[in-house]
């Protein structure tokens, strides 16, 4: 091929050429000095990872030449895999067995997700109000700490609430029937209250020592986007909220992946007035979430109690509905 | 590059029956296209979310390593993948099916992932780059080719759309060049007053041999349509269906 730059033409297959990615600084790349490094930071990209993965837009509005960001991102690419672009499905899948699940509690929607909630992943939970969305958040900080026989990682979880809806009291209800101490159950789960957009983010980087030294399993962020979509109002602050909802969105995917700890987030639906035919609803956040998050559990109300939860848009999973309903003891089947 | 490589045409007839055909492993869907799909050429898989265009080249990859008389080409399969949708967990389901060893299965597929479009763009080098230097792949897989493209294309339609222009042209390269089957998934768009239209609209069309549309009918079964194709087969709809073992 003539006009791009070409790479070398050996590509060492099953064989450990690289050298410690995160050693790396952004300084290493070639053609970034210090000045646009420190730019990129304070934009939320840390690692040549992070550069490498963006896309030239976004690098292109923060440095301010698209040109300039196109470069950055092909340099940091090809420092990023150095011959290892490709690598054998083996390896990948190799990789991908690292990945825990934590059992929902409920055998319908476990089923559903073939074993439960992913780490390494965002889980994204759609859904009206009183949807149930935020009980299975706090079954989920329960369910974590059983152990792995019981469906657990017998992990910690860290619990950033938004809109004041997290309730002790339910946690106690849960753990004493899952069988659990409600004290200890209580103990082992961190919460922090975040007051608006920034102070939100502010709280996943605060999160990651507690990550490192507590055995923390699972975070849940409910809701993703209330302080987003309140705080950007209109059109004409789409942008601007997109850009660093996509920020927090890439601060959740790094510390998953980094630690091995399941992501759950809460995303409430708007109704879209462009949409004529079929359905109206869709999740708040646009692209930016849809493109983030890797699995996406819609769950709507059924009669009574009920709810119903559907997976859409997963690689994984058949496109079929799981029905569970809320009770006292937290999420059931029927 | 400039130079202009003059063939005759016994040489364009010789190259012309080099070309050879990987099953997709459903018998409807290989009689749509005469065998299955080809090498020295593009196909592409077009429908929207969930009819099982990521699937089918999961399977693909499958069957490109099944011997000649089971459909395959004994050959490696490299799998490009744009939007983390690849499952190794998948790939071992439809190789057991198949008869293979999965593990031997997974060794022989080559996985790399694109973050954004630049990166997508460049990415024909590397696979001619890797082909040339491991002649025993004989599939490459690029799923999808417009999801990238999609979150790029905001600011200056017209230079992604020449991008991704070239990219395909690259791809057709590869295939031509090498003898390869290279196999695309893409996105449809809306259209006012057309209807559901491919993404990359002439762009992509251009370079492509087959042009297969996937819809979804019910449940598991999905219908697949011809729409074009560029070696002369009969524009036909069939109906096939998707299981934890594969495609059937």
């Amino acid at each position: 091929m003539n006009t791009l730059p070409t790479k070398s033409s050996s590509v060492p297959l099953e064989e450990d050429a690289i050298e410690d990615i995160e050693s790396i600084e952004l300084e290493d790349i070639e053609g970034l000095g210090r000045v646009t490094a420190e730019k990129l930071r304070n934009a939320g990209i840390y690692s040549i990872k992070d550069l490498a993965t963006s896309s030239v837009m976004e690098i292109g509005n923060i440095i301010g030449s698209e040109h300039r960001a196109k470069m950055l991102i092909l340099n940091a690419q090809k420092l990023l895999s150095r011959g290892r672009f490709f690598i054998t499905a083996k390896e990948y899948y190799e990789e991908r067995q690292k990945i825990n699940q934590i059992s929902t509690g409920c055998k319908s929607l476990d089923e559903l997700l073939e074993g439960g909630i992913e780490t390494k992943a965002i889980t994204e939970l759609i859904g009206e109000f009183g949807a149930g969305k935020t009980q299975l958040c706090h079954q989920l900080c329960v369910m974590v700490q059983l152990p792995p026989e019981e469906g657990g990682l017998s992990g910690k979880a860290i619990y950033i609430d938004t809109e004041g809806t997290f309730r002790p009291e339910r946690i106690i209800q849960i753990a004493e029937y899952r069988g659990l101490d409600p004290r200890e159950a209580l103990r082992n789960i961190v919460y922090a209250r975040a007051y608006n957009s920034d102070h939100q983010m502010l709280l996943v980087k605060e999160a990651e020592p507690i990550i490192q030294s507590e055995n923390v399993k699972l975070l849940v962020v409910d809701s993703l986007v209330s302080y987003f979509r309140s705080e950007y109002p209109g059109r004409e602050n789409l942008a601007v909220r997109q850009q660093k909802l996509n920020r927090h969105v890439h601060q959740l995917l790094r510390v998953a992946d980094i630690y091995n700890l399941a992501v759950v987030v809460t995303n409430q639906v708007i109704a879209d007035p462009s949409a004529f035919i079929g359905n109206p609803l869709r999740p708040a956040g646009g692209n930016i979430v849809a493109h983030g998050c890797t699995y996406r559990v819609w769950i709507r109300k059924g009669k009574d109690n009920r709810r119903i939860a559907r997976i859409f848009d997963s690689p994984k999973h058949p496109e079929v509905e799981a029905v569970f309903q809320i009770t006292e003891h937290g999420i059931v089947d029927l | 590059m400039t130079t202009i490589t003059v063939e005759t045409l016994g040489d364009l007839i010789n190259r012309l029956l080099k070309v050879e055909r990987i099953s997709t492993g459903c018998k409807s869907l290989d009689e749509m296209l005469a065998g299955g799909i080809i090498t020295y050429g593009i196909t592409e898989f077009v429908g929207e979310f969930g009819v099982g265009k990521t699937q089918l080249c999961h399977q693909l990859c499958v069957m490109v390593q099944l011997p000649p008389e089971e459909g395959g080409l004994s050959g490696k399969a490299i799998y490009i993948d744009t939007e983390g949708t690849f499952r190794p967990e998948r790939i071992i389901q439809i190789a057991e099916y198949r008869g293979l060893d999965p593990r031997e299965a997974l060794r022989n597929i080559v996985y790399a992932r694109a973050y954004n479009f630049s990166v997508q763009v460049n990415i024909p080098n590397m696979v001619y780059d890797f082909i040339t230097a491991n002649r025993d792949v004989r599939l490459v897989v690029v799923d999808d080719i417009a999801a990238l493209y999609r979150i790029d294309i905001a600011k200056e339609p017209l230079l992604i759309l020449h991008e991704l222009a070239g990219f395909m042209k690259n791809m057709s390269r590869i295939a031509k060049e090498l003898n390869i089957a290279v196999v695309i998934a893409n996105q449809v768009t809306e259209v006012p007053g057309e209807g559901t239209k491919p993404l990359g609209a002439h762009y992509v069309e251009a370079f492509v041999t087959d042009r297969i549309f996937l819809r979804r009918v019910r449940d598991n079964v999905r219908s697949a349509t011809l729409e074009f194709s560029r070696r002369g087969l009969e524009r036909k709809k069939v109906l096939f269906e998707i299981a934890e073992h594969g495609i059937s």
